[in-house]
């Protein structure tokens, strides 16, 4: 699913020259659950952004689904992420303007999905994370649980190969972060890849694999054996 | 996807009213003036238009070239119109007219009618005003059309259809009713007699009275009818010249080019004096440069609206920067969003819109009394206006929503949605910029604002070289006798008129009355005038008839000599001239004296001079003027000047004194108003200027509100912060308001120059102006800045005045 080859990423302003990612080897497979961890400012956020295809790299190779994606422009990297990468991230990012029917049915709208293939969907989907009896609000009248789970509906909605969050319980308390949890692990079980980026080893407890991070570098990875070889078998 | 963004635009705006009120507010306000004037352009472009072979329908104008003479004039002979009808087939229809006043009488209704036209029998076939009723017979001798209001008025509560009324002491039958002519038509009459009653000569090409009208064939374009005209005037124009002496008659037509031809004018040209550049000054109702004048102002003020909704808009892309990055991370292009932020200012201008129609329905009364314009309020909503108004949103939506659009889908959502984007510096400075531009243009529609009220004040106080304060016009003074057909008559109309004027001095409160063909602020004669010596060069001379006590009664000052007397009888056969005719002549005003100026073969002799005086309004030089005894042509007015605060009381006696000479209602006016009117078209610019500056000003003042509430919100923290450390409340607004004066600063110093340069221009166009100080364009700075001030501190107050503790906490 994921194979990356000496990833880098720098930032430039006028005068000072960051590096966020000094050169990173992955290897993700289909079917995954990987966390990964660091301190911050270590690079994880970056290595999402470019592994969702929302950046792109400075140097190195980035091989999404089995095609090299490092070079490519906004408007194809736009097209490889609809309905290919879904997103949860720690401030939920629902657009407060829409309601929550309306937010989780976006991803369907870029993909051009007719609108009752896309309404099948998106109950669907609102179904699985228990939000159906509030879909028609808007997302100030949730709380932060629940805004958590409807991004999850979004991300799931258009059945994404990959799924990355960014500390999707970062936000939230614990009785509503593992709500979220348990609905990510049930994801991965139905065989949807998941990268999440976390500061909590309880969440990495979730994964099959942690990957740590550390000034832009991987520093180890600690299997969760037996899961990873269930996964893997 | 596109309810999508219908949904979300609406939302967007519901919940930040304020925002959206300002915007839609601004925006409207920049539509409504831009709707109000297209429609007084539309209007003034509509002229004529409404005739079915307007396109192909022409006046004639009259060219002179000649040393003496440069003019072009709507006037022909009467011989042009039977020669176009008869040998040019290219020519559908040719028709006179020309327009009279007279008395009318049907039963006990009696009237002064002016406005009547005379035409020929082809006139229906070039123009197509509708008859209601009856049918023309132009043809026919004797023949009258009348309006519905004279027909109400002359045959109250009766078919005048097939009866007589009296026109000039002669029966005249009313064959027919024909609709009163529309506002946007150059041609106006009351009434349309028929010019087969009037023993006109058809073979005359010596007398410029008619105005000819034609109508090309279709597909003949008017200038391949130039060579056709050329040829008239050639057989018919240059004999004459010839033979009178005006030109040489061995000129060389070929090599010097005719000196008088014929020219075609569109209809649709004529009320704003367009296809024909030379056409004397003031022949034209309308005005181009006015209709350009306004145009820009609509699409200055327009521009203003605009940039509020730029600036606002880009002010508050932060706020959805979030947005962009969840919809683009959910996979939309840049042109996607772009066209979302496009979709949502499209749909903000409809609504601006239709607000704007509102505000034109309630302001179209007092515009139309502005605009000096009857439009009414359903044109608003015609056809052809809806579909303009759809471009209109469509072109101003997207000129309003592009720069935002481009700004919000560049946004990376990387970083938008870790919350660090934020609109460039690029932005801010184009924002700056768009405030600059702003303010530039309203400071100098202020500046030109000033400066043309104190034009129009300075004309209409200006020294005159007479007293135009106090005296009382009476019009149609020749009513008072029958028609004059002899030598006779004309002496009974003399007598009686110095009956009138006695009895009228004799009243209190009369300080002087006198009588004249012309008074100042009307028509003066033009002509050329020799000096009574071997050789000399005739002048061009304006020149008119004057009563007795001319001089005094206007007020006028001699210079030399001394005024028309009536115990000198061979007075009637001296002039006066003013100095400039005097200088023309190069003489002095005592050297004028005594001498004599040539009319045809009579020695008229100089018995005195006056001082210059402005008899034309102000935009013209002071010519040289004679001024002949009346006892050679009939007055027109006769002019009492009252003692101060007597006017009323004058009046009454007057309107007495006249109903024994006269059985019409006297028509009277006041010299000082009548000047005053001179300046009509100076005195509206100035109203439009004075709205539109307004206008202009309040819309700069709502983006700056708004902008200044962003930029507040945008520093809350660092306020509360400044507050903490012991910042006071007016060094707090002094810090906000600071960075949008500087703009206003030098929008300031952009403006000045501009206006300067322009309004300049503008007072070329007066022969008598004011000098152009520094005072107006600082007022109008001054003003500016006040009202940005006034503005910026009332969100910088309200800013400045939240607890810290409160800003700082919601940080």
């Amino acid at each position: 699913m994921i194979q990356t080859e000496n990833l880098q990423k720098a930032y430039r302003t006028d005068e000072v020259e960051t590096i966020a990612l000094a050169g990173v080897d992955l290897s993700i497979e289909d079917g995954e659950f990987v966390s990964v961890m660091g301190p911050s400012g270590c690079g994880k956020s970056t290595l999402l952004n470019l592994l969702g295809l929302l950046d792109t790299p400075t140097a190195g190779i980035y091989q999404f689904d089995r095609e090299n994606v490092s070079g490519l422009s906004e408007r194809q990297r736009a097209k490889r992420r609809k309905g290919a990468i879904g997103f949860v991230f720690q401030s939920f990012n629902l657009i407060d303007e829409l309601t929550v029917y309306e937010n989780v049915e976006l991803p369907l709208l870029y993909l051009g999905t007719d609108r009752k293939t896309s309404k099948q969907k998106v109950e669907a989907a609102l179904d699985r994370v228990k939000m159906t009896h509030r879909r028609g609000h808007f997302p100030q009248q949730l709380s932060g649980g629940q805004q958590q789970r409807v991004a999850v509906a979004r991300a799931v909605v258009a059945d994404p190969k990959l799924i990355l969050a960014d500390e999707p319980t970062g936000n939230l308390d614990s009785t509503n972060g593992t709500q979220v949890m348990n609905l990510l692990r049930d994801l991965n079980e139905a065989g949807t890849t998941i990268v999440m980026v976390t500061h909590s080893p309880a969440d990495a407890e979730y994964s099959a694999r942690t990957i740590h991070l550390f000034d832009g570098k991987v520093v180890s990875e600690n299997f969760i054996a037996q899961e990873y070889a269930a996964h893997t078998a | 996807m596109l309810r999508n963004y219908v949904t979300i635009a609406l939302r967007n705006l519901r919940r930040r009213m304020g925002y959206t009120a300002i915007n839609v507010l601004g925006l409207a306000l920049g539509l409504a003036g831009c709707i109000l004037i297209g429609l007084w352009v539309e209007d003034e472009l509509s002229y004529d238009d409404f005739h079915p072979n307007a396109d192909r329908t022409y006046r004639v104008l009259n060219a002179f070239d000649m040393p003496e003479l440069q003019a072009t004039i709507p006037f022909t002979p009467p011989a042009l119109q039977p020669t176009l009808t008869a040998n040019y087939p290219q020519v559908e229809a040719a028709v006179r007219v020309n327009t009279r006043e007279g008395v009318v009488q049907q039963g006990p209704q009696r009237g002064v009618e002016s406005n009547v036209l005379v035409a020929d029998d082809g006139f229906f076939d070039v123009f197509s005003f509708p008859l209601v009723r009856g049918a023309a017979a132009l043809d026919r001798p004797g023949t009258v059309l009348l309006t519905p209001a004279l027909a109400a008025k002359y045959f109250p509560g009766a078919d005048p259809v097939g009866q007589t009324l009296q026109y000039d002491g002669n029966a005249w039958e009313v064959t027919g009713i024909v609709e009163a002519p529309p506002t946007n038509t150059h041609l106006d009459y009351a009434m349309i007699l028929s010019l087969a009653s009037f023993d006109v000569d058809a073979s005359n090409w010596g007398q410029n009275n008619w105005t000819t009208y034609v109508t090309l064939q279709p597909g003949t374009p008017a200038g391949a009818f130039t060579a056709s005209l050329d040829e008239i005037a050639r057989e018919h124009f240059l004999e004459g010249l010839t033979d009178g002496g005006v030109v040489p008659d061995d000129m060389d037509v070929d090599e010097e080019g005719l000196p008088q031809r014929l020219h075609l004018q569109p209809i649709t040209g004529i009320h704003l004096g367009m296809g024909s550049p030379d056409l004397a000054a003031g022949s034209s109702a309308g005005s181009l440069t006015y209709v350009l004048l306004f145009s820009g102002l609509a699409l200055f003020v327009l521009l203003l609206a605009v940039i509020n909704f730029m600036n606002l808009s880009t002010a508050r892309a932060t706020e959805r920067a979030n947005e962009v990055g969840v919809r683009k991370a959910m996979g939309a292009g840049r042109s996607q969003l772009a066209g979302q932020f496009l979709g949502e200012s499209v749909i903000l201008t409809a609504g601006a819109l239709a607000v704007a129609l509102g505000i034109c329905a309630l302001a179209l009364p007092a515009f139309n009394e502005l605009a000096g314009k009857s439009i009414a309020a359903r044109a608003l909503v015609s056809g052809g206006h809806l579909l303009a108004y759809a471009g209109l949103i469509a072109v101003v939506g997207v000129l309003s929503g592009i720069y935002p659009a481009l700004v919000l889908s560049r946004f990376a959502p990387t970083e938008t949605l870790r919350g660090t984007a934020s609109s460039s510096r690029g932005s801010g400075r184009l924002r700056k910029g768009l405030v600059v531009t702003q303010f530039a243009i309203s400071i100098a529609l202020i500046a030109g604002t000033g400066v043309v009220s104190q034009q129009v004040a300075y004309l209409q106080s200006a020294g005159l070289g007479f007293e135009d304060e106090n005296v009382i016009v009476v019009d149609r003074v020749r009513t008072i006798a029958g028609p004059m057909q002899s030598v006779a008559d004309y002496r009974a109309f003399q007598d009686r008129l110095a009956t009138l004027k006695q009895e009228v001095e004799q009243q209190t409160g009369v300080v002087e009355a006198t009588s004249g063909f012309s008074l100042p602020g009307t028509i003066f004669i033009n002509s050329m005038w020799p000096l009574d010596r071997p050789e000399a060069e005739p002048q061009n001379f304006d020149y008119t008839f004057v009563g007795y006590d001319y001089v005094e009664t206007l007020d006028l000052n001699l210079a030399a000599g001394r005024d028309f007397s009536r115990d000198v009888a061979r007075d009637t056969a001296a002039v006066l001239l003013n100095e400039t005719g005097a200088r023309e002549f190069g003489l002095s005003p005592e050297e004028a004296v005594g001498e004599s100026v040539m009319r045809g073969d009579t020695p008229l002799q100089i018995i005195g001079v006056v001082e210059d005086f402005h008899y034309a309004s102000l935009r013209e030089a002071i010519g040289p003027v004679i001024l002949l005894h009346e006892a050679l042509r009939a007055p027109q007015y006769l002019a009492v000047r009252t003692e101060p605060g007597q006017t009323a009381d004058v009046l009454d006696g007057l309107r007495a004194t006249w109903s024994n000479f006269s059985d019409l209602p006297i028509a009277y006016s006041f010299l000082a108003d009548d000047l005053a009117a001179q300046y009509r078209t100076e005195a509206r610019l100035e109203q439009l200027f004075t709205t539109f500056a307004g206008l202009a000003i309040l819309i700069a003042c709502l983006g700056l509100l708004g902008l200044a509430a962003y930029t507040a919100q945008q520093r809350t923290k660092e306020i509360g912060i400044r507050k903490a450390l012991g910042a006071t409340v007016m060094g707090i607004v002094g810090l906000l308001s600071k960075d949008f004066l500087k703009l206003v600063g030098i929008a300031f110093v952009v403006a000045v120059p501009v206006a300067y340069w322009a309004m300049q221009q503008w007072l070329q166009g007066f022969a008598y102006r004011i000098e152009l100080g520094v005072g107006t364009f600082l007022l109008a700075g001054g003003l500016a800045l006040t009202v940005a001030l006034l503005t910026v501190s009332y969100q910088a107050l309200r800013a400045a005045r939240i607890d810290p503790a409160t800003t700082l906490r919601n940080e």
